[in-house]
């Protein structure tokens, strides 16, 4: 009983702080403020699976959403504008479209929280292995490995993609295909390897 | 812990109900932690400034230290060896002036130092610092510990840019990326102890390496991981020959320019105690941890000496990075992001394959 | 001209560079522990070579000073007569770029100026340790010091007066010798002749 008391405080803890934080990340007018609430929303969610003893889970969730995923998104924040002075509109003037939209969904999502799969008839739930951790690379490598390897293959699509748009143009400067002209000829014996002769004293010629 | 709470449980188990002793027992471990962390942060303050001292012909900090303070014995040539130099500075910066940028993010500003020890602070719960002696087993000691201390780049982060300067924003975004891609080969080469100890319990991947048979010497395949973890490690903490968010030639102090007093030496904790966490982590997961000869014996003196060696070894790392430090350039900006992906990385996902194929054959061989 | 840069193509593993930056690192670390290597006077300088500790523990040791180091300006006088070797030329007080030596000549009974300082005084805290008033001095009375803690908390005390100023010339050819070698000839000669021109008693220091 105290188990379950305890269980529940910190339940009701988290959900406060994840909800409190995750209406902050859309109501703060500071954009940078907002990813930090998303930051504490996020912290909130690995407490979950905390409570649900799921622990490499909640931890993998700090180290990719948190150390990974929140600071390529702060960068992207901070590269592309000055925040600091300017304050963001939330609320555009378009949000009575919005609004009507959401309370849909709202009303899509609830029945499916407050429906009870079938609880009072299957069994209770097996209790955990011993390693769950083990237990979970295990079932990653038998019975879900072709998901396992989609989503390998779309991050590795994704990667060979962000790899394309970044590279360097094709065409390039007039200036460096006139140097790499010289190299050519200097590498093909041409007496004066670098410039015009003008400060070919100063060419390293070794 | 379970040590502590059942020594708890014998004296205190009559008078007080069971979560009592449990809860008094998470204070007591919390205390020593909090205790212990600023200790190990004075300590080796200490040790980084007489070494580098010494590496360089000079005496170091001598001038604090215990004894009479009167005139004629403070003059004695070696006042244990300027041990209270860190209490020195302490003071020093508590007596300094606290200043907030005016056009920054005051409360971001605020938050940002304390942000950064918190996460040092946590790692320790489950470092084994000696036989049974961590505070908290995890069953995923390692990939805990690798999360919460990637929390550190999100706060230097945030004090780049709460204090609205451009060489501390530049100096968080250099530091943040270099965390971030260093971060890959360093967790990298940490699942090759824990492919050999198949665990991600620290308790486990130590008590796995009795004697001398440390993950270390398991030639190539560990020795090779190691020196990967070190050298990624070295990065991930921003020491020399990775300082660049420190390159005070190039961006003033990077992410801590704005800072001053007390907040200032937060920072410095913090780092500092990522760095003894990085050689503790080291010293667990491929120097045999606690091992070394006489933790066997029964009772408090095989514990007080695991304990030892358990320090030792995590000082002797220290003391490597002390050395490199007094010794080696600092890399340029370019040359880092190349040698993170282009050199550690293939190196050290080459090395998990091997290590996986290996650990399989052997245990089929051995079956 | 072509400079030929030596290219060192020999094969060097990767990493020998650092590893042999470590081993020297190392070399001064161990050898710090050993002799300390500082500089005697007089003696061939670092008997150590590029090893040992080369400190100097400041407020207990001090670094030897060389002899024409320029501290603040001191007057001389004669150990055995007690008398001193300033004149009153004002030479030192014209050569001063900042003026800061101040100096009243004495005047006998009949009120006729005699080769003697009645009151000397500089202000120290405005000194450039420039040396010039002692190049100036053709008795080689106004000299530089070596001394170096020369701090303190009250303004006044910088005003330095004859009776602080004064140093014995022992006191001079112990710390700055080959200096004093060079002006002795010059200045004891003169100082014979200056205490014939002054009246008895005059210019002698009271010890």
């Amino acid at each position: 009983m105290e188990q379950n008391l305890v269980t529940y405080l910190v339940f009701f803890a988290l959900a406060g702080l994840t909800l409190v934080s995750a209406l902050a990340v859309v109501t703060l007018r500071n954009l940078l403020r907002s990813a930090l609430a998303l930051v504490v929303t996020f912290i909130g969610v690995a407490g979950f699976y905390l409570l649900l003893q799921a622990e490499f889970i909640a931890f993998v969730q700090v180290l990719l959403y948190i150390g990974a995923v929140m600071v390529l998104i702060l960068f992207a924040i901070m590269l592309t504008r000055r925040l600091m002075q300017q304050q963001l509109y939330q609320f555009t003037g378009k949000w009575w479209i919005a609004a009507p939209l959401s309370l849909l969904l709202f009303a899509l999502i609830a029945p499916v929280v407050w429906t009870t799969w079938g609880a009072r008839t299957s069994p209770p739930p097996e209790p955990l292995p011993p390693e769950p951790t083990a237990a979970l690379g295990e079932v990653l490598m038998t019975r879900f490995a072709l998901p396992f390897e989609i989503a390998s293959v779309l991050l590795l699509v994704a990667l060979i993609g962000a790899i394309v748009i970044a590279w360097p143009q094709r065409d390039r400067l007039p200036v460096v295909e006139e140097l790499e002209q010289k190299v050519e000829r200097a590498k093909a014996g041409w007496s004066d390897p670098i410039g015009v002769g003008s400060d070919g004293d100063k060419g390293v010629t070794a | 812990m379970e040590l502590l709470i059942q020594g708890l449980n014998r004296w205190l188990g009559q008078a007080l109900p069971n979560w009592a002793v449990v809860l008094i027992g998470m204070a007591i471990a919390i205390t020593l932690i909090f205790v212990l962390a600023p200790l190990i942060f004075m300590f080796l303050t200490w040790l980084l400034r007489r070494g580098i001292a010494r590496f360089a012909d000079r005496i170091g900090p001598n001038r604090t230290g215990l004894g009479p303070f009167n005139k004629e014995r403070t003059r004695q040539r070696w006042p244990l060896w300027g041990l209270l130099q860190p209490v020195a500075d302490g003071v020093k910066m508590f007596t300094k002036e606290d200043i907030i940028p005016d056009k920054g993010d005051k409360v971001l500003h605020r938050i940002a130092p304390i942000a950064a020890v918190v996460p040092a602070l946590m790692v320790f719960a489950v470092i084994p610092f000696g036989k049974d002696l961590s505070a908290v087993d995890l069953n995923v000691g390692v990939v805990y510990v690798v999360a919460v201390s990637s929390l550190f780049t999100l706060v230097l982060l945030v004090a780049g840019w709460s204090s609205n300067n451009k060489y501390s924003l530049l100096g968080a975004m250099r530091t943040a990326a270099q965390m971030v891609s260093y971060e890959v080969p360093m967790v990298l080469s940490l699942v090759v102890p824990v492919l050999f100890a198949r665990s991600l319990s620290l308790n486990t991947i130590v008590s796995s390496q009795p004697g001398l048979r440390w993950y270390v010497f398991y030639f190539p395949l560990g020795t090779l991981a190691f020196l990967t973890y070190f050298t990624a490690a070295l990065a991930e903490v921003n020491h020399t020959p990775f300082d660049l968010p420190e390159a005070d030639s190039e961006i003033v102090a990077g992410y801590i320019t704005e800072y001053s007093g007390m907040k200032f030496a937060l920072f410095f904790m913090g780092e500092f105690i990522n760095q003894f966490l990085v050689c503790a982590l080291a010293t667990v997961l491929f120097l045999g941890g606690w091992q070394g000869p006489g933790v066997g014996i029964g009772g408090p003196i095989g514990y007080l000496l695991s304990v030892f060696w358990f320090f030792v070894k995590a000082f002797a790392l220290y003391f490597l990075f002390v050395w490199i430090r007094a010794t080696w350039p600092r890399l340029r900006v370019d040359q880092l992001m190349g040698f993170a992906w282009k050199r550690l990385v293939p190196i050290t996902l080459g090395n998990v394959l091997a290590t996986g194929l290996a650990v399989v054959v052997w245990s089929l061989l051995r079956a | 001209m072509t400079i030929v840069v030596p290219r060192h193509d020999e094969f060097r593993p990767f990493g020998s560079g650092l590893i042999k930056g470590l081993l020297v690192t190392m070399a001064h670390f161990v050898r710090s522990y050993g002799k300390r290597n500082l500089r005697v006077p007089g003696k061939e300088p670092f008997p150590g070579g590029r090893f040992g500790l080369f400190t100097v523990q400041y407020p207990e040791e001090h670094a030897p000073i060389p002899d024409r180091y320029r501290g603040l300006p001191i007057l001389l006088y004669d150990d055995a007569t007690g008398a001193e070797l300033c004149t009153a030329c004002m030479g030192c007080a014209r050569a001063c770029p900042i003026g800061i030596i101040h100096i009243e000549q004495g005047v006998d009974e009949a009120g006729k100026k005699i080769p003697y300082a009645q009151h000397f005084m500089i202000e120290y805290d405005s000194c450039l340790n420039c040396g010039l008033c002692a190049e100036a001095c053709p008795f080689g009375s106004i000299v530089m010091d070596h001394h170096l803690e020369t701090a303190r908390t009250d303004r006044e005390g910088f005003k330095v007066t004859k009776e602080r100023l004064l140093r014995p010339i022992s006191y001079y050819a112990q710390i700055a010798p080959t200096v004093w070698a060079e002006i002795r000839e010059e200045a004891m000669k003169r100082l014979e002749g200056t205490i014939k021109r002054r009246p008895a008693g005059v210019g002698i220091v009271q010890r």
